[in-house]
């Protein structure tokens, strides 16, 4: 897998000496070996002003080395350690960002993702005039995004196989509980699809004013206005086209 | 062989349903009776929809639905039921629910990576702008 | 020591940090500059302060207007070692303990690691154990801390004895329970080491044991377990008070459910009235009325029984009242751990969907249909209140297991020698639930490849389709003297009739040829030479009422297959196979399982070819060679298994686990018989000169054998060794002792 934890061999050393070795490790992007060093230079000199900083670059090169539990945990105990600090803000966001960075896709496990709303929210209230804050607002709009993009997952699969009331609850939870995302276009379109598949028409025709009067420009509009005016009523269907439905 | 059959939703029964009336019965009594709405409306929040059905299912085929009770339930302004009534199935159509969906990001698992095995090591992500914004696809 | 009352803080000064700043001290206090000096407040920061564990010593004092906060801090551990630890690896130590290098040394934090590793000593059967932690003390206020650990002996459990029980002999109630006296000879098993958690379970087996059987009053009046002053073994007492012996009285059923009758679900109870009083019984009941009551598509109903002890005849009379339950739907079904797996594929297993009426019987199947896919290592599905009480939100909680396997196979027969089968296979391919499996058996005489694909929802409809390649090339002299090539697909379609009964359609076309049969070989064969095709229709009827797919160990399957032969292609016949298998779990986790098939073949109008015959031997007749038993034409030396057109066979296996679970070592004991006959060929028998005829053997003899097994799912994959004796066979039958495979699993 991806490379052993590098196994430093424990003899003391000055700080200088090991924290100079641990900085070029980090500039020739040989990651693992600099955390390892950093570490090391937080274990034999906790309380030489090198430390503080050590600690933070051993969990940016956890982080460059793409192995975020460890990072995490160096973060969170820099952040017990030193609240004050003045790199305190930096810490919180590289935090973030470890749990932003393994958000897997919409159709698996979001528990990352909601890791990581946390983390941004955690940047953005703490820190509010940093720019790591800014960054974080437009993520956390991207992770909001990706968990609405998880329910309307869920609801294609219960409108695709036919149980339109489990689908119906799902799409409204997008419009109601994520009206800031990309998704709620396409899930006001998927109600009227459910809506017309039950023959609920009037309150297709309220979901389909809302998608038109929020979003007239939108792909997702027109195919609701085609479905609107030309879709076929489910009983005049030929019996071939009801046959091939009733078997695939 | 018996087909399987399932009660799909929230199948309202007559005997309950005739205890409600206009212009008496509160939002909360409809719910203790009823149970929690399947729906309510998307614009109006005093519109609630109860939508059962009860289907069979043999072998693969599409579920056919036997006994299907849409009942809707308006309220007024100080929740009491103002109108109630049943909309019958014929309205319905056919629909092909439409193939697009809008983007997502989020790493993939490839079929190399499976076969590799040691999945928490994820690539680095795209950077956040190639996602497409809004719905345009 | 100036009173802390009166005057205000001009300044707060902070002594004694080394490596956490002053701020951070500050941040922690209460009292800031300006605040008037007030006790309770200075007394809130000191408990702040040491709340962060970050201090071995605080002081507050006041010089003047100035509050001086001094502090000692709490050493940074260096190293963290442990020594005398043999039963335990470091590692575990390592994982269980909180302490870590460039961690905060605290004597709370180390008092609670001695406790965490006792407490695995305890876990496993050493209570006798001792944990001595040690500090060296470094420069710049470091520590190394060492763990010095006495594990001393195994304590075991010397004696079981039970105080007042006089129906049942202390011999009979140590039987049931898996706590073992230590004995020797039970070095392999760990059964015999004290456990309080197995003795809980312990104590409610017998409880149960009793309440089985009839008496219904029984109590566990206390259970003591003393340890022997040399601190290694435990002496267990049980008091029990044994009660009455009951029997069934009047049972009665109430349904308060309008147009529901009670009487209509009276076969659901298996209890009868004069029967002794059985509290399984009862539980089963219920299971069996809830089921009944669900596929009758009542949402709302529960069943809760009523026992009515009356003293002096001795008898419970039992009411199954069968009332409303409130009206719950499902608002929302939440999945998660499915780190590879996609949603979709777990949720299709819901018998269940969002807004359907919630019922427990459907969440229990659910539960138990996900564990059937065989991709997770555990399966939870807890139903929680949803945001009304009359809404639940269900989740699904997973945790996957590797699902990629690869198998390797080795196996001994006495005339084929050694060969060896690999495949590779992925169940759940890139977490779609799909199937993909490429196979191969390699020995000196016969080549066999398979790849099958199978996708189990096609369409997102319960519909499992899939397709086979498969090329087999046997080219071996002694035995068989002819070269076999066989290359086809196969296309196949499966779905469920009904809850337990599943149908599958399959299409095969096939090429097969047989050439340069040996001058020696049986005439029967050398007239079989040449290339046929074969494409044939097949149909498949599972019925399935097996309480687990993977390791059933209740219930029973019936499978019926026929398979037409003859939809164009030169070969022309109907294959009939019936086979069955009844499971019961005879004794804690003890599986006898009962094995039957029949197969016959249909002649229409043309011969059948030898490879489309039925062969027995190998794991259907276990002791005997594949193709082993039979017809077998043996003129002038040569021994060719012909294979038959009606065969049985039977197999009773009993299964038992060795040793603790997790080990996952089964020991089987089996009796394998069958028999293979009606080859469908006449020999040629020359009237006048008996050694020009055929030498000819077609018996529907009984061939029988027992043997023993060991199967140990181990760290690298599944093993298991048979070892079989025949006991009834034929002089011309190939036999085979000793049957080997082992396979690894891959993530």
């Amino acid at each position: 897998c991806a490379g052993e934890k590098e196994v430093i061999p424990y003899i003391e050393r000055p700080v200088e000496q090991i924290y100079t070795e641990a900085a070029n490790a980090l500039d020739n992007e040989n990651y693992l070996k600099a955390a390892a060093l950093f570490d090391e230079v937080e274990r034999q000199h906790p309380y030489s002003q090198w430390a503080v900083r050590a600690q933070l670059m051993a969990a940016y090169a956890h982080y460059e080395a793409l192995r975020y539990d460890d990072a995490i945990t160096t973060l969170d105990r820099f952040i017990s350690l030193h609240p004050g600090n003045r790199n305190a803000a930096y810490a919180y966001y590289l935090k973030a960002l470890c749990y932003y960075e393994q958000i897997s896709d919409v159709r698996r496990d979001q528990s990352m993702t909601e890791s990581a709303l946390t983390a941004l929210q955690d940047v953005a209230r703490r820190f509010p005039a940093t720019t790591y804050a800014r960054d974080a607002n437009l993520k956390l709009d991207l992770t909001r995004d990706h968990l609405a993009g998880k329910d309307m997952e869920v609801g294609r699969y219960y409108l695709v196989t036919g149980q339109y009331m489990a689908a119906i609850k799902r799409f409204r939870r997008v419009v109601d509980k994520y009206q800031t995302t990309s998704h709620v276009p396409e899930a006001l379109h998927r109600l009227t699809e459910a809506y017309l598949a039950l023959g609920i028409v009037d309150e297709a025709q309220a979901s389909a004013a809302l998608l038109g009067h929020n979003y007239p420009g939108s792909d997702w509009y027109q195919r609701t206005y085609t479905l609107m005016t030309d879709s076929r009523p489910a009983a005049e269907r030929g019996f071939f086209s009801r046959a091939w439905d009733w078997m695939f | 062989c018996s087909p399987i059959v399932a009660t799909r939703g929230n199948l309202t029964d007559t005997q309950r349903l005739s205890e409600i009336q206009p212009g008496s019965t509160s939002r909360d009594q409809v719910q203790y009776l009823l149970g929690y709405p399947t729906a309510t409306g998307t614009v109006d929040p005093n519109v609630w929809y109860y939508i059962g059905r009860r289907t069979e299912q043999t072998a693969f085929f599409q579920p056919d639905v036997v006994e299907q009770r849409i009942v809707r339930i308006r309220f007024d302004g100080n929740g009491t039921v103002a109108a109630l009534d049943e909309i019958d199935g014929n309205a319905a159509r056919a629909i092909d629910p439409s193939e697009a969906t809008t983007p997502t990001v989020g790493h993939d698992m490839s079929f190399l990576e499976q076969l590799v095995g040691n999945l928490n090591r994820p690539t680095r992500k795209k950077k956040d702008d190639d996602k497409k914004k809004g719905g345009r696809r | 020591q100036e009173a802390f009352s009166g005057g205000t803080v001009r300044e707060i000064r902070i002594e004694g940090t080394q490596r956490i700043e002053a701020a951070t001290v500050r941040s922690y206090l209460t009292v800031q500059t300006g605040d008037p000096f007030n006790a309770e407040r200075i007394d809130e920061s000191l408990k702040s302060l040491f709340a962060t564990g970050l201090f071995a010593d605080v002081t507050l004092r006041r010089e003047g207007g100035t509050l001086v906060v001094n502090v000692v801090e709490n050493p940074i551990i260096n190293r963290v070692a442990f020594e005398g630890n043999r039963r335990v690896k470091t590692d575990d130590l390592v994982a269980e303990v909180q302490l870590r290098p460039r961690v905060v040394y605290t004597r709370t934090r180390v008092q609670n690691d001695v406790q965490r590793i006792l407490e695995i000593y305890r876990r496993s059967g050493r209570f006798a154990a001792r944990v001595e932690p040690k500090i060296v003390q470094l420069e710049q206020n470091r520590v190394d801390l060492i763990f010095e650990i006495d594990e001393g002996p195994l304590t075991g459990v010397q004696r079981i004895n039970f105080i007042n029980n006089n129906i049942f002999d202390d011999s009979d109630l140590r039987d049931i329970m898996l706590t073992k006296e230590s004995r020797w000879w039970r070095f392999l098993s760990s059964n015999d080491t004290y456990d309080p958690d197995r003795l809980n379970y312990d104590r409610e087996q017998i409880r149960r044991h009793y309440l089985r059987n009839g008496y219904a009053d029984f109590r566990v009046l206390s259970m003591v377990a003393e340890l022997t002053p040399d601190r290694e073994d435990f002496f267990i007492t049980m008091t029990v008070d044994e009660g009455k012996r009951y029997k069934f009285g009047e049972i009665k059923i109430q349904s308060d459910i309008k147009d529901l009758d009670g009487e209509l679900l009276r076969p659901f109870i298996l209890a009868q009235s004069g029967d002794w009083y059985d509290a399984d019984r009862v539980e089963s009941s219920i299971n069996l009325l809830s089921d009944a009551l669900g596929d009758l598509q009542y949402a709302f109903v529960e069943v809760d029984p009523l026992l009515q002890r009356n003293e002096e005849e001795g008898t419970i009379d039992l009411l199954f009242e069968i009332n409303q339950s409130p009206r719950v739907f499902v608002e929302r079904i939440d999945i998660n751990g499915n780190v590879r797996t996609l949603d979709r594929v777990i949720r299709r297993e819901m018998l269940l969907a969002e807004g359907d009426p919630f019922s427990i019987t459907r969440v229990r199947r659910s539960e138990q249909r996900i564990k059937d896919l065989g991709f997770f290592e555990e399966v939870k599905v807890e139903p929680k209140e949803g945001s009304t009480p009359d809404q639940s939100v269900i989740t699904v909680e997973v945790s996957e297991q590797p699902t990629g396997e690869i198998q390797l196979g080795a196996g001994y027969s006495t005339t084929d020698g050694a060969l060896v089968d690999f495949s590779i296979r992925e169940r759940n391919l890139l977490g779609r639930g799909q199937d993909l499996r490429f196979s191969t058996m390699l020995s000196t005489r016969s080549q066999e490849f398979d790849v099958s694909f199978t996708e189990p929802y096609f369409m997102e409809r319960d519909l499992a389709v899939g397709v086979d390649l498969f090329r087999v090339v046997r080219d071996d002299r002694d035995t068989i003297t002819y070269d076999l090539e066989s290359t086809g697909i196969v296309l196949r379609a499966g779905y469920p009739l009904s809850d337990r009964l599943r149908q599958r359609f399959q299409y095969t076309l096939s090429q097969n040829s047989i050439e340069n049969v040996s001058i020696y070989a049986s005439r029967f064969i050398r007239d079989q030479a040449g290339t046929t095709t074969t494409s044939s229709i097949e149909q498949l009827l599972f019925y399935d009422a097996r309480n687990s797919r993977l390791r059933p160990t209740d219930g029973y399957f019936i499978s019926l297959s026929n398979e037409f032969a003859g939809l164009g292609g030169s070969v022309r016949y109907l294959r009939n196979r019936l086979s069955a298998a009844n499971y019961w779990n005879v004794y804690s986790d003890w599986v006898l399982s009962l094995t039957g098939e029949v197969g016959y073949i249909l002649e229409l109008g043309k011969d059948i070819r030898i490879n489309d015959r039925f062969f027995l031997g190998g794991d259907t007749l276990r002791g005997f060679e594949p193709g082993g038993v039979g017809p077998r034409d043996l003129t002038n030396g040569n021994d060719d298994a012909l294979g038959g057109k009606r065969f049985a066979r039977t197999s009773l296996e009993m299964t038992v686990p060795l040793g603790s679970d997790e080990m996952g070592v089964l020991a089987h004991a089996f009796a394998d018989a069958g028999t293979l006959g009606d080859s469908g060929l006449k020999p040629y028998v020359d009237p006048t000169d008996p050694t020009k005829s055929d030498v000819f053997r077609d018996e529907d003899a009984l061939r029988a054998s027992i043997g023993v097994g060991l199967s140990w799912k181990s760290p690298f994959g599944p093993i298991r060794i048979d070892l079989a004796m025949p006991l009834a066979k034929q002089d011309y039958d190939r036999t085979e002792q000793f049957r080997f495979s082992f396979g690894t699993r891959f993530n």
